[in-house]
């Protein structure tokens, strides 16, 4: 694994955390359709292969480009969307805000349980 | 705020998450949509033959099996009051929602970066409307209010299609219904709504008497004693369609 990768899923990684600790989250979205997929189409996965953790994608345009964030979270019911999205979207871009200055962070309300 | 006219709503739809929606929906090698597999078989529609003789969807619905089987497991005894059965659904829920999401939809201010799937928000509105007695939600289909970027920020377009019980006037009951939506919307999710267009598709007799003599016999019993003169299910479309014309 590369240096840029290795940091890129350490920073994946830190969101997932913050993300799951914002009170009204009830989980990141799982990723269950992922599974799925990959079984159906191509049998398990590679060993060794580390993925960012499902409803985390970290990325960026250019080496030095500032760091994009997409996290697609699901909500407790009797809590309000946009309270939640807002809140992960503070938490996380105050958690990265050492590691990644300028950090953009978008938050998707999948679904609510 | 445009009028409403007719080519500016949203076409009829099909349930959230029509064919033209960006998905997350897988389509099998044989052809068939991984959620179709899976629809039929938790409606237990296992009389078509390709689904017991294609090893594409055999395999498909042994997963579903696997993972019901899973959520079972992991919830036996660990409290009395567990109740299995509703967390399966619940979960089943959630893989639904992934594989058939609907498009993302602007929550909370223009220039923030925050959004909400179109199938959970649909569902949150359709129990909305459902709240109002004798209600059925059906199709609800959200769409951005300006045309614009995409995926655009700013209000959205709510096109709901419910049953209702025959009680008029039903403008009234719409106007409810719409009240229940709008407040949902900003309550529960933090959707700005521009617009809520209530179709009702069709009518129910209130004293639950369709079963004996059917909705048309309702209607037209009802109908005789409507102040307003309700005679058909066309009337009550055409006054609904009259009322949104007017809608600011």
């Amino acid at each position: 694994m590369t240096a840029a990768a290795a940091g890129r899923d350490a920073l994946a990684d830190t969101v997932a955390r913050v993300a799951a600790d914002v009170p009204g989250v009830a989980f990141l979205r799982p990723g269950l359709a992922d599974l799925f997929r990959s079984s159906v189409r191509t049998g398990p996965p590679a060993a060794g292969g580390r993925r960012q953790p499902a409803g985390v994608r970290v990325s960026r345009a250019s080496g030095s480009g500032p760091w994009e964030v997409d996290v697609q979270i699901v909500v407790r019911r009797d809590h309000r969307a946009l309270t939640v999205a807002r809140a992960v979207r503070d938490a996380v871009t105050g958690a990265l805000a050492g590691k990644a200055p300028g950090v953009q962070v978008t938050v998707t309300v999948a679904n609510a349980v | 705020m445009a009028m409403n006219t007719g080519a500016e709503l949203p076409g009829p739809g099909t349930g959230t998450g029509g064919a033209e929606e960006p998905s997350d929906d897988e389509r099998l090698a044989c052809g068939r949509l991984l959620s179709e597999v899976w629809e039929a078989r938790e409606d237990g529609a296992d009389d078509d033959p390709h689904l017991r003789e294609c090893p594409y969807c055999s395999a498909a619905v042994r997963q579903l099996d696997l993972l019901g089987a899973a959520v079972r497991e992991a919830g036996a005894g660990r409290e009395p009051e567990w109740d299995a059965g509703a967390l399966t659904e619940r979960v089943m829920d959630v893989v639904r929602l992934e594989l058939r999401p609907g498009r993302p939809l602007p929550l909370g201010e223009r220039e923030e970066d925050l959004w909400v799937r179109e199938a959970m928000a649909a569902k949150a509105l359709r129990a909305a409307a459902e709240t109002v007695p004798g209600v059925r939600a059906g199709s609800c289909r959200i769409r951005p209010a300006e045309s614009g970027g995409s995926p655009a920020r700013g209000p959205v377009r709510v096109r709901l299609e419910v049953v209702v019980p025959l009680t008029p006037p039903l403008r009234d009951l719409a106007e409810r219904i719409r009240q229940r939506v709008h407040g949902a919307a900003d309550e529960a999710l933090g959707l700005p709504v521009a617009d809520v267009d209530v179709h009702i598709t069709d009518v129910t007799d209130p004293a639950g008497a369709e079963e004996a003599q059917g909705p048309r016999g309702a209607r037209d019993t009802q109908g005789a004693q409507a102040p307003q003169g309700v005679e058909s299910a066309r009337g009550v479309q055409a006054a609904q369609d009259a009322e949104e014309g007017n809608q600011p």
